[in-house]
């Protein structure tokens, strides 16, 4: 009986983490490997597929996949994106190094939007139409743009990342 | 007595010379117009950052009005505009 209480104590709290994938992959043959972009998603019970466009070396890929499992949705068009990603970058050959935290917050939905003053990969930033990088107190800053579905509209918000010296992340140093 | 009235005046005068300028609250209009110029950098961006000041606009953009964040938007965008255009080589 110990066991069983036990064991459902731990299953309702895996049911309760919500957990988030951040990736992002640099060839190492010098091949560009930009975010991922036009992300549609489309779900039915215990499956989610999605769509969307990566560039490389400039050039806009289309891909598509989809993933199933009892997860939440949302974790399944994750693990979508990153199989579907993965597959595609595996038969471009080439070497890859892929950076990835998966971060899990009990209780509460993973932070979707960025906020100033976080930590992020590169590629979780997406593209601003300014796309050049500069110095900015000595640290490699660029623009970015972000999209945010909203009931009724799409939010666009405009920002600042810069690379926290010596490591992969970046730091959202302003926003609007 | 003449002398100490001199004396207050000439401070006087000298603590109003030594006065900030008074921030100019820029309309929006004004900030899409703005003459964003790399040889006088300093002293616009110098300027912007006073308007920011006053402003005083909440750092979350989900928190502001429409008309806020747009404004908000035009002037960190301007602020923004001399670290990516104006670069020393």
């Amino acid at each position: 009986m110990k066991k069983l209480l036990l064991l459902s104590a731990v299953i309702s709290q895996m049911a309760f983490a919500e957990c988030d994938i951040r990736s992002a992959s640099v060839n190492q043959n010098q091949t560009q490997v930009g975010p991922v972009t036009n992300l549609v998603k489309e779900f039915s019970p215990r499956k989610c597929s999605v769509k969307f466009q990566i560039t490389v070396n400039g050039k806009n890929q289309s891909l598509e996949g989809s993933w199933s499992g009892t997860e939440p949705p949302e974790h399944l068009c994750n693990y979508a994106v990153e199989q579907t990603r993965k597959e595609f970058l595996v038969n471009m050959g080439g070497t890859f190094r892929t950076d990835a935290v998966t971060s899990c917050i009990e209780g509460s939905r993973p932070q979707k939007k960025l906020r100033i003053g976080d930590a992020v990969l590169e590629a979780e930033a997406g593209p601003s139409p300014i796309k050049q990088y500069f110095l900015y107190e000595l640290t490699r800053c660029r623009m970015f743009q972000e999209q945010v579905d909203t009931v009724d509209k799409t939010e666009t918000y405009n920002g600042v990342i810069c690379q926290i010296k010596h490591t992969n992340y970046w730091r959202v140093v302003d926003k609007w | 007595m003449k002398y100490i009235s001199i004396v207050l005046i000439l401070a006087l005068v000298g603590c109003n010379e030594n006065q900030a300028a008074p921030v100019k609250n820029l309309s929006y209009q004004e900030l899409v117009n703005f003459p964003f110029d790399c040889r006088y950098a300093e002293q616009q961006l110098a300027m912007l950052k006073d308007l920011q000041k006053l402003k005083n606009y909440d750092s979350d953009p989900d928190k502001l009005t429409e008309y806020a964040r747009s404004y908000n938007g035009r002037l960190k965008a301007s602020i923004w505009w001399y670290s990516y255009n104006c670069a020393k080589s």
